[in-house]
């Protein structure tokens, strides 16, 4: 509800204007005081914004209109109302902060609603304007004190390289003890060295790459203050006129130094922990060949060794009980006349001997099978299967055709054990009908395949592992793999996977 | 005239065991020694003995390939191996090579001189133990050449054949891989064995012979 303070101690004067309200049946409220103090204390009490327009008369019993005008801080708009003939007064009234004034008059009256409205209206703009103003000035004055205060230097330029404005970090920037005012208006290239990394050329090319694309460009550079490395990012960006026109560049600098000094620590901790992790798996892998190379080393010193012995037995012992299984043999036939008990003796001893040779014999092919050096591993697996199929009822079925390329020694030993040592499996869970043993070649890698269908067993139990582990390990050491499978009831089965040297 | 022999063997104790056993026996002599392959055929070369008795595992050149070249380039010289090595494939590779007698070292000196008379006359020989070993892989080759003509699945293997099933199924070999719980390459290795002992092309022949064979897939 609109409130209207009436200052008016003339009777007949405030009741037309109360009869002019009424009749415009609006539900405006009329405050109605006799005298200035009345006034005073009412405004003075009243919350901004709850007076839409105060009416004062001229004269009144304890002073002048302008007295409220003048005592009361203005929170609505003042309407003066003069005498005839009091004009001049009326301007004084303006300049004190009155809003309008009326010349009083039946007519004026009348029309007081709308006066008052117009008034109301008005006043209003004023406010908001006065606010728009005001926030301007201090958004103004904010930005004035952040460029002034602010570290980093901020200048501007037009066409022609001239300083248009600089703040008070730019002559720090350029080291140039002069009045900020004094700089303005000189080329802003002088500022700068002719060579050098920080060069005037450097610098009017980014000017001019703005000036010519009206385009922001991102600059960054690096100097040594106090020994210190500053980095520094620019931005050069386009003034652009009202009329689309490129007038100028503004520059805007930001120490980056600690971000990027930042940024340098997290790259270093990120190359050193790369580092690390490389060097990790690098030790990793070393682990993995030192472990395989162990691995081969004790297979191959295990194999040596067998070598060794085979050798000794078979060169020393075996050849020695020959010649002398020969001499008793040809003794033997040379003596005709000798007691019965003696010949059962002699002949016992030729028997010892025999078996003698033969265990020597057996024992040197377990550790060294010359026919695995002398024909291959095709030939040399067939002997071993040759050998379990004569002394058992189990049938084998082999297709080894893959294996009479010749390999590498240690590749055709190794898979030897390897087969060996799966065959043995077999023969020690017993009651296998059949075994099945593969090979296939391909470019790069041979596959030999195992099956048979005895027991089987578990691979997970204890017991099992020796021997099969032998057989991963072996697999390893040729840098292939051995998968095996087992449940007990339904046999075995193995693939040995070793890749081959392309020729 | 007496058979000339030439005594090939690295081992020099055998070697002089071997000729003082011959050096009652005037129908035989000893002309040379051979301590490695290489010498043996060089020796066989430049004496041309009726007889060269050659051990199998020696340096240089083994005692086979030796009796290969001696037989290829000197067929008057009758070769007779006198090992230790009693390994089946060794002794059917020297009769291949032309080894007219394969003899073990521990034979009794009756059985040497047996050999001896029967290569000499243009004849084979083969110790005791020896022919029992032959016999016995021609015993297991017989078994297990039954094996591969017996009609039907047992062709295959029992694995085998659960990854032919699948492979009928028209299944991947890495979806065979998951359900057998084996790897991706024993798939690919049993599918090729497979194919190889089936003498089929492709998994449709197989199918067809999955058909012919009535699987129950």
């Amino acid at each position: 509800m609109p409130t209207i303070v009436l200052v008016e101690d003339e009777e007949a004067h405030r009741e037309l204007i109360q009869r002019a309200f009424e009749q415009m049946h609006n539900d405006t409220h009329l405050e109605h005081f006799d005298t200035i103090r009345g006034a005073e204390q009412y405004l003075a009490n009243a919350a901004t914004g709850s007076i839409d327009v105060v009416i004062v008369d001229w004269n009144l019993p304890d002073g002048h209109g302008m007295d409220l005008l003048r005592r009361v801080p203005i929170n609505a708009p003042f309407l003066l109302m003069t005498s005839f003939g009091n004009e001049s007064l009326a301007v004084e009234a303006m300049k004190a902060g009155a809003m309008d004034y009326i010349v009083k008059s039946p007519e004026e009256f009348r029309r007081m609603p709308a006066t008052v409205q117009r008034i109301s209206r008005e006043w209003t703009n004023i406010q908001k304007r006065k606010h728009a103003e005001e926030a301007l000035r201090r958004r103004e004055e904010q930005l004035r004190a952040l460029i002034n205060n602010t570290n980093d230097p901020i200048w501007s330029i037009d066409t022609e390289y001239r300083l248009l404005a600089v703040n008070a970090s730019f002559q720090a920037f350029i080291q140039i003890a002069t009045r900020q005012t004094a700089i303005l208006g000189h080329s802003v290239l002088d500022y700068f060295p002719e060579t050098g990394h920080n060069s005037r050329s450097l610098w009017k090319g980014y000017y001019d790459r703005v000036l010519q694309t009206g385009k922001q460009v991102i600059a960054e550079y690096q100097d040594m203050i106090d020994g210190r490395v500053i980095d520094t990012e620019m931005s050069f960006n386009p003034i652009i006129s009202v009329s689309g026109e490129i007038s100028g560049v503004v520059v805007f600098t930001r120490d980056v130094s600690e971000r990027k000094r930042s940024e340098r620590e997290l790259r270093l901790r990120e190359e050193r922990l790369n580092a690390a992790l490389l060097e990790k798996s690098r030790l990793l892998e070393e682990l993995e060949r030192q472990k395989q190379r162990t691995l081969q080393a004790v297979v191959e010193g295990q194999e040596h060794e067998r070598s060794r012995i085979a050798k000794d037995l078979h060169d020393g012992v075996g050849q020695m009980l020959s010649v002398v299984k020969i001499g008793v043999s040809a003794v033997q036939e040379q003596i005709h006349s000798i007691a019965p008990d003696e010949a059962a003796q002699l002949h016992e001893s030729i028997v010892l001997l025999d078996s003698a040779v033969q265990e020597v014999r057996s024992v040197s092919h377990q550790l060294m099978p010359v026919a695995l050096k002398q024909l291959g591993l095709s030939a040399a697996i067939q002997d071993i299967c040759s050998s379990v199929t004569a002394s058992t009822a189990i049938m084998i079925d082999t297709e080894l055709s893959a294996l009479e390329v010749r390999m590498d020694a240690v590749q055709e030993l190794t898979l030897y054990r390897i087969v060996q040592e799966l065959l043995n499996n077999t023969l020690k869970y017993g009651d296998a009908r059949r075994i099945s043993i593969q090979a296939l070649r391909e470019e790069s890698a041979l596959l030999v395949m195992y099956e048979d269908d005895g027991k089987g067993f578990d691979l997970h139990a204890d017991h099992e592992g020796i021997g099969l582990n032998n057989i991963i390990s072996r697999a390893t050491m040729l840098g292939g793999t051995a998968e095996l499978h087992s449940t007990p009831g339904e046999g075995m089965a193995a693939t040995i996977d070793i890749p081959l040297l392309a020729a | 005239m007496p058979t000339t022999i030439l005594i090939a063997d690295d081992h020099p104790m055998f070697a002089e065991g071997l000729a003082s056993l011959l050096l009652s026996h005037d129908e035989y002599r000893v002309i040379g020694y051979a301590y490695d392959g290489v010498e043996t055929v060089r020796k066989v070369h430049e004496l041309k003995p009726d007889i060269a008795i050659v051990d199998v595992n020696m340096p240089e050149l083994d005692g086979i390939e030796a009796a290969s070249q001696i037989h290829r380039d000197h067929p008057s010289t009758r070769v007779i191996m006198l090992t230790m090595n009693d390994e089946a494939s060794l002794i059917s590779q020297a009769i291949e090579a032309g080894a007219h007698a394969y003899m073990l070292k521990n034979s009794a000196k009756s059985d040497l001189f047996a050999a001896l008379k029967a290569v000499s006359a243009g004849k084979q020989y083969f110790s005791a133990g020896v022919a029992q070993i032959l016999l016995q892989k021609e015993i297991s080759r017989k078994k297990n050449d039954s094996l591969s003509t017996t009609p039907g699945e047992e062709i295959l293997t029992p694995r085998e054949i659960a990854v032919a099933k699948l492979l009928v199924q028209d299944r991947t070999n890495a979806e065979i891989a998951d359900t057998l719980f084996i790897s991706v390459r024993t798939v690919e290795g049993h599918r090729m064995n497979i194919l190889r002992k089936l003498n089929l092309k492709s998994v449709v022949g197989l199918a067809k012979y999955a058909a012919q064979q009535g699987w129950t897939l």
